[in-house]
């Protein structure tokens, strides 16, 4: 039971009470048996919670100091550098360079105008590449019962003509109907092998409507038969890179949604980062595909669960790192895939049929394995 | 290494394992992702300027940040940090290279966690900067962003609803040892 001078007490052992009225609680205290209790609990508890030593990894500690100080080590010279009134202070490569033609030359102005001058040069080779580009394209052609090695050829030819009827026609949205009721190019030009020659193809080479085209088409293609593209995983997930503008007929809301997917990983992605993303689709994917142990109720996922908790933890850190560099498309990846790791990692050795299907089904709802897919660069 | 950088790595040095030490202590049941949580604060700190700050304010400025991204931590989902805890102690106690003494090292800990764990989160951290960094009630108020006043009875309810769990605690463990 507490003494309404209990607050007070709490108040004297840190030392917030003015002089005077630190007398009065002590006078208190000699009085009270239950305020005097409450102190000694009080400063009891002080102690254990003084006592608490955190568990810290000395070189986990020194690790974690030598990335903060990595990371930070040019903006901080930069800072420095413009503290000092943009002079050179260092004694880097850009200090020498100012040494060679003067002091004035990395004044900021400058900087920006070579930075400029790159920009318009390199703009202006790319016109210039891809308007010779255009004027070099073959006439198109029939790509009608095209054998296997020459499924490349013919379905550039094919996706040219294609694009040719778009523009006199208007775009349209092809989808698995569409192009089986179409004009029955499947045979050759969506054969396996034709679609991963497309995927192997450089895309440089590739017109922007016949991009646009592919773009489409893998899009409505995977939203409709999301078993058939999972069969050629790399054509898939290149196509879905594609990631072009769509025609605004009914695809701007889409081609916005495909573009950012195109970025949600960037170039600058690590490749630890890819790696990892492309060993948590395989797990995904085996995990789907998971079967009954004969003649039991129980499924054996003893290699899945192995798997997700490894892919758990680095998870864990690599979202973490990408949190603290601000890589908001990649921790957003992550975020997606840590909590099916988790369930997959939670399982019973032998789980029963509808664990497995819970899990699945969230699978599905989130098109997790889909995601990964385009979402991530190859880890070459 | 700069000057600037010599600085900041002294901070660290002084104030990595009381930062530690507090996160731990915030997020009681998560505190496998203290050191990350830490680190993450630190590198906010460095982006900011060690030199920005006013003696002694950077420290405040570090645990309200810290705080910060411990509430962060703490407010996902039930479900997840449930299964993730249960999954993170698995691994690490695959890992404990002595079980029996880990278990009796970590006794006292879990135990002072779970007390922890007991309080609202602003009476916790209250509590955690009063004893643990010996704040006073008013730079405790600077890096909660609350009244002093808010400060005085946070830190009390949260010693007295001690008290009463505290003492039950240790009255089990005298049974269970005699």
């Amino acid at each position: 039971m507490n003494c309404h001078w209990t607050e007070k007490v709490s108040l004297l052992i840190d030392g917030e009470l003015a002089q005077a009225e630190a007398v009065e609680v002590e006078r208190h205290l000699q009085t009270c048996a239950a305020c005097r209790q409450a102190r000694e609990d009080f400063l009891n508890f002080r102690q254990h919670l003084i006592s608490y030593r955190a568990e810290i990894d000395p070189r986990a500690q020194r690790a974690a100091l030598a990335q903060i100080l990595a990371s930070g080590a040019h903006a901080a010279r930069a800072k420095e550098t413009i503290a000092r009134g943009l002079q050179p202070v260092a004694h880097g490569w850009r200090e020498r360079f100012a040494r060679l033609t003067g002091a004035r030359a990395l004044s900021p102005a400058w900087m920006a105008a070579c930075v400029l001058l790159v920009f318009a040069v390199a703009a202006a080779l790319l016109f210039l590449f891809n308007s010779r580009r255009d004027t070099t394209r073959l006439a198109v052609s029939p790509a009608n019962n095209q054998a296997p090695a020459d499924a490349q050829r013919g379905d550039r030819l094919a996706n040219d003509k294609r694009s040719n009827e778009e523009r006199i026609a208007g775009p349209r949205l092809e989808t698995n109907t569409n192009r089986r009721e179409g004009s029955g190019q499947e045979s050759a030009s969506n054969s396996p092998v034709a679609v991963a020659g497309r995927a192997r193809r450089p895309r440089r080479n590739v017109s922007p409507n016949i991009e646009r085209v592919r773009g489409e088409v893998a899009r409505d293609a995977y939203r409709e038969t999301p078993r058939r593209l999972q069969a050629t995983p790399a054509a898939a997930g290149l196509e879905l890179r594609a990631g072009v503008e769509l025609p605004s007929m009914g695809g701007g809301g889409a081609s916005v949604a495909l573009r950012r997917q195109e970025r949600a990983f960037p170039a600058s992605a690590d490749f630890k980062t890819a790696r990892h993303v492309e060993q948590a689709e395989l797990l995904l994917r085996s995990f789907r595909n998971v079967r009954m142990a004969d003649g039991g109720n129980a499924l054996d996922i003893a290699y899945e669960k192995q798997s997700s908790r490894k892919l758990l933890y680095r998870n864990i850190v690599l979202r973490r790192e990408a949190a603290s560099k601000g890589d908001l498309p990649v921790e957003k990846v992550l975020n997606s895939l840590e909590p099916i790791l988790i369930d997959i990692a939670n399982l019973p050795d032998r789980p029963a049929r509808d664990d497995v299907r819970v899990i699945k089904d969230r699978m599905q709802r989130k098109n997790i394995v889909a995601m990964l897919q385009i979402s991530a660069p190859r880890a070459e | 290494m700069t000057g600037e950088d010599e600085d900041f790595a002294s901070f660290f040095q002084e104030f990595y394992p009381s930062l530690c030490r507090f996160l731990e202590c915030m997020l009681a049941g998560r505190s496998s992702v203290a050191p990350d949580i830490a680190q993450e604060s630190f590198m906010q700190l460095y982006r900011q300027g060690l030199d920005t700050f006013a003696a002694g304010e950077a420290r405040f400025w570090l645990f309200r940040v810290a705080r910060n991204f411990a509430l962060n931590e703490l407010n996902k989902t039930q479900t997840r940090t449930r299964l993730f805890g249960r999954v993170v102690e698995a691994l690490r106690t695959q890992h404990a290279p002595n079980p029996e003494q880990e278990l009796e090292m970590s006794e006292r800990r879990e135990l002072i966690l779970e007390m922890l764990k007991s309080l609202p989160e602003q009476q916790r951290a209250a509590l955690i900067l009063r004893e643990q960094e010996e704040m006073s009630y008013r730079e405790i108020a600077r890096v909660l962003g609350v009244s002093e006043g808010k400060v005085k009875v946070d830190v009390f309810r949260a010693r007295d609803r001690l008290r009463e769990k505290w003492g039950r605690a240790q009255s089990i463990l005298a049974k269970s040892a005699g």
